[in-house]
């Protein structure tokens, strides 16, 4: 099974966070989770870890609506800052499907690798990371 | 109306209940709900179906509370107030509205006859404003993103 460096988790639900961070832990599949709760934040770190070298995370869980930037934000300002990226990262779209249009719409996103539909459960991140 | 309805039933709120207690029950429900939690699979696949349905509706909740709207009071009144009508689609008592801004809005209890007559206006965007913008319950669907 493919282990995972680093995970980001973009997402402005407290609640969701703590229960997907756990869930993620407990597949041990994933060494680091860092946890942002809006795009901006998730940017703002990216660019300076790109700065300063830093490893860059393998796979971005991120939720769609939140204040400040949100998902779509996020992918905008990622599309930028990717030319400086050297290797592939996978972005996932977190969905509460309450608006079934931005699943379309974030399909149409070359970057976005594909969605998975909230609550994350063991099984399905593992489903997840297996088909990296 | 009806999700509104069914989603305040499964949480167990009215409509004058605080975001603050909502997030509360929410943190309950998802917890009682936890698909991990069950072992036998088909109990796992209720679970899972119900959180689903928990997430949802705690979004939804989330999106039509006074909180959310006086955080973004501003943008909706200068839409609602100077935007003209792009687009808009009638379904149940949902009436959904694109704006020329490219922001989308749904507004929940339109009445039939309110939405005939809107049609029949003329001015739509006149006529929703005197008759729907600020007398219905409403949540924004689609914000055109603002880049910095």
């Amino acid at each position: 099974m493919k282990t995972i460096d680093s995970l980001y988790l973009i997402d402005d639900d407290d609640i969701f966070q703590f229960l997907a961070q756990r869930t993620i832990e407990e597949t041990k599949i994933v060494s680091q989770i860092k946890i942002f709760s809006n795009g901006k934040e998730a940017i703002d770190f990216l660019d300076k870890a790109i700065a300063n070298l830093e490893p860059m995370p393998e796979v971005i869980l991120l939720d769609l609506s939140m204040p400040i930037m949100d998902g779509w934000g996020f992918l905008e300002n990622f599309l930028l800052l990717k030319p400086k990226i050297g290797k592939k990262i996978y972005i996932y779209i977190l969905s509460s499907s309450i608006n079934p249009s931005d699943i379309e719409r974030a399909q149409a996103i070359n970057d976005v690798t594909d969605y998975v539909v909230k609550p994350i459960t063991k099984d399905k991140f593992i489903a997840l990371i297996k088909n990296l | 109306m009806k999700r509104i309805t069914d989603y305040r039933k499964l949480f167990e709120i009215t409509k004058d209940t605080d975001l603050a207690e909502l997030k509360l029950i929410y943190r309950r429900l998802m917890k009682e709900w936890h698909p991990d939690k069950f072992a036998d699979e088909t109990l796992k696949t209720e679970a899972e179906a119900k959180s689903k349905v928990i997430i949802e509706a705690y979004h939804f909740l989330v999106s039509i509370s006074p909180e959310t709207h006086a955080a973004s009071l501003e943008d909706y009144k200068l839409t609602s107030a100077t935007s003209g009508i792009d687009d808009f689609l009638y379904k149940g008592s949902t009436l959904h509205i694109t704006f020329n801004d490219g922001s989308k809005y749904e507004y929940f209890g339109v009445q039939k006859n309110t939405y005939n007559k809107l049609i029949n206006s003329g001015n739509l965007a006149r006529f929703a404003r005197r008759h729907i913008f600020d007398s219905h319950i409403y949540r924004n669907v689609f914000k055109p993103t603002a880049v910095e």
